[in-house]
């Protein structure tokens, strides 16, 4: 059973790229795998001791998932809630989705083969950061980070063409500026961004590879970035500052599960199997 | 200067402040429960600057040393009100969030950053961690196949069952009464793990420095004692030097600097190690212990002990 692409229902990208693995020589075996599935419908077994971890996952109608057979995988899930408590009360929802999120993250963990991208303990598939946090990491890589400024309610606000959002800082897979304003302006503090007038641009990185309309010097930097984020599939959000787009671009978001399209699909596909089609 | 940020009347604020006072370190409580009293203000533009402005005063955020971070969840507060007020509501919140944000940036010692504490939302992963670091756990496995859990029984004397994730629950042992519902575990996977006789020993760990506990109870897990009818017992203990070790590299590798580790000591001397708590209610082992924790803590804070960096989540602790 050599690859799995995980994925919710309705993830076109993941079809393509359980279709790009199909096609590489080395992968005659995919399984893609829909979360429904993995979390209602399968044996689960994951042991783990001093001898190590080992993981059996039985998928009714499916090949198994057995961790030592694995050749690599793609997560794409987002969540972690099994259907069969889709209409529980709050709580024993909350605490199945907990547990099921507690399960997969130490399964793919320890897996040894290549995966994409890797989970990290506030996401199943990539780093979960906030806006900070992904504007620091972009200025460490290179890129220049959108400047921000959040104001106390009532405080001089910055100039006039400043855009104002609402409190994107906490963590989410996609941390992408642009939520509406405040419901209760005044109330909470207020969180202003510089303007981006010119045409927004999307670089998707696939391990070194950058596709998309950027520059070499923007490409290495959005590659920087992937890799201080431990996130080898990345989608970088970047603009003119100026309408006509004359300035440096900036960094305006970053996004772990990007849109892949055939393009990126080959090029996850050539990063799992290390072969093409 | 440090910052102490949560509700100053719970047990480890206070008395990380009260050691504050003791040792004379200069600090600053950030007091959540005055909705509205408190904002942050950041810049980003290149470097991040900001300002904190409280009731008494503004601080340049550059001024902090170090940061204690348990902040209640915003909806928890009194103040808020139940049901909760949309303004008040509003401004506890952008103060959490902006300073939980700050935080996962700010150059300076943090107990303990957001990002990090997740490790503790899975028992399991965390397990793999700390196998990385040295230190033995019980063999566990999780499963929703009643046939694996006959077949893991078989192969223990006895096994406990509890939660995957940080959910809070209690430690019970898999009893033949128990074992009669195993059907149930198909509704969705459950961790079982087998029993280690022994002494917990909570270690708490402060930057390099290392403050065990050794906890004397009948009950399988000591946190509910009192439920079960049974005392609790701490008193000061020694690690063996490689098991300090071992604690100090697993603190070091989860980025938590200050953090709670649940050891047993089995009766022929083997260590196990069952999870790290990134939010440790440390003051309920220093008041039995006698441990100068605390103390620890604001030295770690303002920057002339220990290294490293990482919080939240709230649990007091966890032995099996």
């Amino acid at each position: 059973m050599p690859y799995a692409v995980l994925a919710h229902r309705g993830d076109t990208d993941a079809k393509l790229l359980a279709e790009e693995l199909e096609r590489r020589a080395s992968a005659p075996e995919v399984e893609l795998v829909w979360a429904d599935e993995l979390l209602l419908d399968s044996r689960f077994t994951h042991r783990v001791d001093e001898a190590g971890v080992e993981t059996e996952i039985a998928c009714a109608g499916r090949r198994r998932l057995d961790s030592h057979e694995l050749f690599g995988a793609a997560c794409r899930l987002r969540h972690s809630l099994p259907p069969q408590f889709a209409g529980a009360p709050d709580t024993d929802r909350e605490y199945a989705a907990m547990e099921s999120y507690a399960l997969l993250l130490s399964w793919l963990t320890s897996l040894d083969c290549p995966l994409v991208n890797p989970p990290s303990p506030g996401g199943l598939s990539g780093p979960v950061l906030g806006l900070l946090e992904w504007l620091a990491l972009a200025r460490a890589s290179g890129l220049r980070s959108r400047r921000l400024q959040l104001a106390a309610p009532g405080a001089q606000p910055p100039p006039a063409e400043w855009q104002a959002v609402t409190g994107s800082l906490a963590a989410s897979s996609t941390a992408t500026f642009g939520v509406p304003p405040p419901e209760i302006p005044g109330e909470g503090q207020e969180l202003w961004l510089e303007p981006v007038e010119g045409p927004a641009r999307e670089a998707l990185v696939v391990g070194e590879r950058v596709f998309g309309e950027v520059t070499d010097e923007e490409a290495t930097a959005c590659v920087e970035l992937a890799r201080r984020a431990a996130c080898p599939v990345l989608g970088v959000h970047l603009a003119a500052p100026t309408a006509d787009g004359g300035e440096t671009s900036v960094f305006c978001g970053a996004q772990t599960l990007p849109n892949l399209g055939r393009e990126g699909a080959v090029a996850v596909a050539e990063l799992l199997t290390g072969e093409t089609a | 200067m440090i910052l102490l940020c949560g509700i100053p009347s719970e047990g480890p604020i206070a008395r990380a402040v009260a050691a504050a006072k003791q040792v004379d370190i200069p600090h600053l409580v950030l007091n959540q429960r005055q909705v509205g009293e408190w904002t942050l203000e950041l810049e980003l533009d290149g470097d991040l600057t900001g300002l904190l402005r409280g009731p008494d005063g503004t601080w340049d955020l550059d001024r902090f040393s170090g940061v204690y971070v348990r902040l209640a969840e915003p909806r928890s507060l009194p103040e808020v009100g139940d049901p909760p007020d949309a303004g008040k509501l509003a401004r506890a919140q952008a103060l959490f969030q902006a300073l939980l944000a700050w935080l996962e940036v700010a150059p300076c010692r943090v107990a303990n950053r957001l990002g990090p504490s997740a490790s503790n939302m899975s028992k399991p992963y965390q397990a793999q961690r700390i196998l990385a670091c040295g230190l033995r756990t019980p063999p566990t496995t999780i499963t929703n196949d009643p046939a694996e859990v006959r077949r893991f029984v078989a192969e223990h004397d006895q096994v406990i069952y509890k939660s995957i994730s940080s959910t809070r629950s209690i430690v019970r042992r898999l009893t033949p009464s128990r074992a009669r519902d195993l059907e149930r575990v198909r509704h969705l996977p459950t961790q079982f793990q087998a029993l280690i006789p022994g002494a917990d020993v909570r270690v708490h760990v402060v930057g390099e420095s290392i403050h065990a506990t050794e906890i004397s109870s009948a009950a399988t897990d000591y946190r509910y004692a009192a439920r079960d009818a049974q005392d609790v017992q701490m008193s000061p203990s020694v690690l063996p030097t490689e098991i300090e070790e071992r604690c100090l590299a697993l603190s070091r590798a989860l980025e938590l600097p200050v953090c709670g580790v649940d050891l047993r000591r089995t009766p022929d001397d083997q260590w196990f190690c069952f999870e790290v708590n990134p939010s440790p209610a440390y003051s309920f082992y220093e008041e039995l212990g006698g441990q100068p924790i605390s103390e620890a803590l604001v030295e770690y804070l303002r920057g002339e002990s220990g290294s490293t960096n990482g919080d939240l989540e709230d649990d007091d602790g966890a032995s099996d």
